[in-house]
């Protein structure tokens, strides 16, 4: 198994905030704008409401099992046969999100910043990055999260007041979107979006204990929520619903949009930093995650010699979607659709064996 | 005149300069003893016959000389403070005297001895510093006892004695120790026999800077001085040596035995002097500049502090100059830079510590810390990383910082290097640890984190407002030398539709005439920039600045004119040099200038995006190195508790607290109320 090192709140904080709301740069917004039309902002509240019931089940498992990540918590609980299968869809699941988030990657930043590179030479690009991140370990993804969310933050704040030329605040009527009922239900089932939450059962070795977890949680959560309800709140005022579910990159037409004459215009470049550097965390730490589950299953203490075979796969799945429009409206959207069957039913049924089979962890106060 | 020349200059054999091996039965045994321990690394039964054999003894000279060249390896001289606080060492070998001596003595001085040893021991671990004086009185009286007695001892006893003592002491010692005590002579009553012994090791006559004077003390008793040329203040040995103990009067008052405390006391006006007992100690001595002076008739020399080779002054900082704040700079010697370090940290717990990092150039190294503040496991590291070298040479800090840092692939140091005093005062205060060293103007600080790189002195010296406004000015440099050339080029040549047009179709006009493909534009100047750089320092003096400007201006101005280049990259060139020399560390530029050409290429290859990857590789291969134990970024990532002393700069007395990150002994920088003045005036 691997060894790593522990890192704070903060860092935690900061890694798993980046890797759910670096989402709402995509394609996610258009598509919410076509589901449930002006009402996205507060949808996605209740997806996060909807996230933060699901995590309470995480988080009452890691309680029951102090000191011990969901990979071993599964082992205890399920026996090692059947905790292996049930890991090794929950690892491929990651993986496979991984690779339907560079491939959205890439195909975005085809269309947008560089139409004559082939995807393939941008994709390997995107892998270089995860195979260096990946070798550094879980810490310094960490870290290097912690660093730049400064940087992502103040980013995201100046496009945002710079964009606030463009606002138009009727767009947001009518205000209850396409119905109440719609989106009340999308945004149950629209929850996946915060789905990455679950990973922290995955990196709860490295937190300092289920009290610091369950901060870590519920924090990431809320700010999530907060921090994309705002961004889908900032796109709607700037292109109504009928224009904005035609966009491929809201946020990047956005930035592209401002203008304060000569030379304060076309901002993407900004932008388009902000988008790489988040999704390079956000990606790197799936597939890292995916790497942890995949040596817990098969007893590896070195993780350097499967980085690149698991990147080549990487690759391999990432190539399978057709097209763009394969991937927007079939790969992402069944992703944040049904994902929350992979992302929040396990953790559940775990939590119900263990309860069951009477199986607890020790004490932590022992 | 012909002959007189070829006496200086053809090599002629040892013999042939009247070198002899010892005729006489007691001086063979002795010098059998001798070479046969520097054998005994090859060959122990080739020992004995040595001794008994001259002819045999000439054979084996060539390979006595190598096992001389690896015992020299392992001397190592005595660390200059020894030779003060050092009298600890003196003591050790004293005891070990005692000891021989008791078995010389053990009928006649038994009780007494033990006696002596009871109330030394006891003495010395109660008082102190203080007691050991009286110690060392009570020790000089009995050894003036035992010398009276020692002349009735049976001498052979006691080189047998030493001997089985030497190899018991082996068995337990690992190898290297084990090469040590093989070379672990003892200095001999015979004057002779000690000329002998430092005529061999030092291959005199070929080798012609060392000097054994040899002369009459008082005209009673043969001695000699022993050092080497050009080391030495001669004045010491002029003024203060020679004319005392050559004076007719010299030995009034002194009656008999060994007078090597008479002399130390009554004779000798020197301001240090130590004695020591070991050739093992004594020839690292003479290497480093001291003068050792052997006595007949003891078993004991004198070693007295006489360094006095040439060395340069104390001259301004050559590579962290700033306007406000000390102007001093660290020199080449060793000595130097520790008092200009001790005049600033006026403090008893300020310890420094004397090690030897080199074994064939046996250079020396002080490491620094305040023993109040510095955590003892950062300090234990440090030791324990330069005890662990083994290597023959080491010309200064500049290597040493290569052999102990983390991991040697990284491109940014993970050491700090300056040669500003009062910057090493200060990480000191702070709880770091500097490893000063011989032969360098610059000391080593850690462990060290990014934010120590991009300080100076100055921003501590400066009001908050100023200091924090020149951290600034010098982030923004950094940054747009790491960047702005990748940024340019990912600009140029992927993204047109991002750059205003006005400023766009300027860029395309001045571009026009240039023939080359933009990328081989940028690097002919950034390439050019370089050669410039590297040829103004290496050019001397004033030279090398003029070489600077006249290159800049003419081979700009020049490349322009002749439509090499465009006017627009000249800026963006010249921008990203004055960038660069914002960088307060010299290293980090050095970094920074490697990782923009890497940028260059990332941004050739892949416009913004292919810049990002580049920059996240670089953060994160950043992010992931520590120095001794820290994480690069610490108290950013990972986020630890600090002062705002990071890019912006708080006002001095709420820098309360020192660095979270080195765990130190004493957390807290100044009292609770450090402005206790800002109370009492309200």
């Amino acid at each position: 198994m691997l060894k790593e090192g522990k890192f704070g709140y903060h860092e935690a904080i900061s890694l798993l905030l980046i890797t759910i709301a670096i989402n709402v740069f995509f394609t996610s917004p258009a598509v919410v704008v076509q589901i449930v039309g002006n009402a996205g902002w507060y949808m996605t509240l209740v997806s996060m409401l909807t996230a933060i019931f699901a995590f309470m089940f995480l988080y009452l498992l890691l309680k029951r099992f102090p000191n011990k990540n969901i990979m071993e918590i599964a082992d205890l609980v399920l026996g090692k046969w059947v905790s292996a299968v049930f890991l090794l869809l929950f690892g491929s699941f990651l993986l496979w999100t991984a690779s339907i988030n560079i491939r959205e990657f890439t195909e975005v930043l085809k269309i947008y910043v560089l139409p004559k590179s082939p995807p393939s030479f941008i994709m390997i690009l995107f892998l270089i990055t995860i195979i260096v991140l990946s070798f550094l370990g879980l810490e310094t993804i960490a870290r290097f999260a912690k660093f730049i969310i400064y940087i992502l933050g103040a980013g995201f704040v100046l496009v945002v007041i710079l964009s606030s030329q463009n606002f138009e605040i009727r767009n947001l009527f009518p205000l209850l979107g396409y119905g109440l009922d719609k989106t009340l239900i999308h945004g149950l089932l629209r929850s996946s979006f915060y789905g990455e939450i679950v990973i922290i059962g995955v990196i709860a070795s490295s937190l300092q204990g289920y009290k610091e977890i369950k901060r870590i949680g519920f924090s990431t959560l809320l700010l999530a929520g907060f921090f994309t309800s705002f961004s889908l709140l900032v796109f709607i005022f700037v292109f109504p619903y009928t224009v904005g579910q035609e966009i491929t990159s809201p946020m990047y037409e956005m930035a592209a949009l401002i203008n304060y004459g000569g030379f304060m215009q076309r901002m993407e470049p900004l932008f388009l930093f902000l988008w790489n550097f988040g999704s390079f965390v956000e990606i790197s730490f799936l597939f890292y995650a995916s790497l942890m589950i995949y040596c817990h299953i098969f007893r590896i203490d070195d993780k350097r010699p499967i980085i690149l075979p698991m990147v080549t796969t990487l690759y391999g799945l990432s190539l399978i979607p057709k097209s763009i429009i394969d991937v927007i409206s079939g790969f992402v959207q069944t992703l944040r659709s049904w994902g929350w069957i992979f992302y929040y039913i396990p953790n559940v049924i775990i939590l119900i064996i263990a309860l069951i089979r009477k199986k607890k962890g020790e004490s932590q106060n022992v | 005149m012909l002959e007189e020349l070829k006496k200086l200059f053809v090599y002629r054999k040892p013999s042939e300069h009247g070198f002899r091996f010892p005729e006489d039965p007691r001086e063979s045994e002795l010098w059998s003893s001798y070479r046969g321990k520097k054998s005994n690394l090859q060959d122990n039964s080739e020992m004995g016959n040595n001794s008994q054999n001259n002819k045999e003894n000439r054979e084996d000279t060539k390979r006595n000389k190598r096992n001389k060249e690896e015992q020299i390896r392992i001397i190592k001289p005595m660390p200059i403070n020894e030779l003060v606080v050092g009298r600890g060492n003196t003591e050790e070998s004293r005891e070990k005297n005692k000891d021989m001596k008791k078995n010389d003595n053990a009928e006649d001085s038994k009780t007494e001895d033990e006696k002596n040893d009871k109330e030394n021991n006891t003495e010395s671990d109660k008082e102190g510093v203080k007691e050991s004086i009286k110690v060392e009185n009570t020790w000089k009286e009995k050894e003036h006892n035992k010398q009276e007695s020692g002349s009735r001892s049976d001498k052979n006893q006691k080189k047998e004695n030493s001997k089985s003592r030497k190899k018991e002491e082996g068995k337990d010692n690992n190898q290297n120790n084990m090469h040590n005590d093989e070379h672990d002579i003892h200095v001999s009553r015979s004057i002779e026999e000690n000329i002998n012994i430092l005529r061999d090791i030092f291959n005199l006559p070929v080798n012609q800077d060392v000097i054994i004077r040899e002369f009459i003390i008082a005209r009673r008793i043969k001695a000699c001085i022993v050092f080497i040329d050009g080391m030495i203040d001669k004045n010491i040995i002029i003024e203060f040596t020679l004319p005392q103990l050559m004076n007719p009067c010299a030995l009034e008052g002194f009656e008999t035995g060994c007078p090597i405390d008479f002399l130390e006391k009554n004779v000798l006006s020197i301001h240090q002097v130590v004695r020591m007992d070991n050739y093992k100690s004594v020839i690292p001595q003479i290497l480093s500049g001291l003068t050792v002076v052997f006595i007949d008739g003891c078993d004991e020399c004198l070693v007295m502090e006489s360094r006095g080779f040439e060395k340069r002054d104390i001259s301004v900082p050559s590579t962290e100059t700033v306007i406000n704040g000390s102007q001093e700079a660290f020199t080449e010697n060793l000595r130097t830079n520790i008092t200009l370090i001790r005049r600033i940290v006026k403090n008893e717990s300020l310890i420094t510590e004397f090690m030897i990092i080199s074994k064939t150039n046996n250079i020396l190294a002080a490491l620094l810390y305040i023993d109040d503040i510095t955590n003892k496991r950062i300090v234990e590291e440090v030791k324990r990383r330069v005890e662990g070298l083994d290597i023959d040479y080491i010309a200064g800090s500049g290597m040493l910082e290569q052999l102990i840092e983390d991991k040697s692939l990284m491109l940014f140091p993970q050491i700090i290097s300056t040669e500003r005093p009062d910057r090493v005062a200060s990480f000191l205060m702070d709880g770091k640890v500097a490893l000063v060293c011989e032969g360098t103007p610059f000391a080593l600080a850690m462990p060290i984190t990014f934010f120590d790189l991009f300080h100076t002195s100055e921003d501590s010296n400066l009001r908050w407002q100023y200091g924090t406004f020149l951290r600034i000015v010098r982030l923004i440099g950094t940054l747009l030398s790491l960047l702005l050339p990748g940024l340019w080029t990912a600009l140029i040549l992927f993204h047109q539709e991002m750059i205003p047009t006005s400023l766009l179709s300027s860029i395309v006009i001045s571009r026009a005439p240039v023939p080359f493909q933009f990328i081989i534009e940028l690097l002919l100047m950034e390439l050019s920039f370089e050669l410039i750089r590297e040829g103004g320092i290496r050019v001397p003096g004033i030279t090398g600045n003029t070489l600077g400007i006249i290159g800049a201006l003419i081979l700009g101005q020049s490349a322009v004119s002749a439509g090499l280049v465009s006017p627009s990259l000249i800026i963006v060139v010249a921008v990203t040099g004055l960038g660069s020399f914002t960088i307060p560390n010299y290293s980090l530029a050095l970094a920074v200038r490697i990782a923009r050409f890497i940028l260059i290429g990332f941004g050739a290859a892949a416009g913004l995006y292919g810049l990002s990857v580049g920059f996240t590789i670089f953060c994160a291969l950043a992010l992931g190195m520590k120095s001794f134990g820290v994480p690069f970024f610490t108290p950013i990532a990972p986020k630890t508790r600090s002062n705002q002393d990071r890019i912006i700069r708080g006002p001095f007395y709420k820098q309360e607290d020192r660095p979270d990150y080195l765990n130190t002994r004493d957390e807290k920088r100044m009292g609770d109320s450090p402005r206790r003045w800002v109370k009492s005036s309200r």
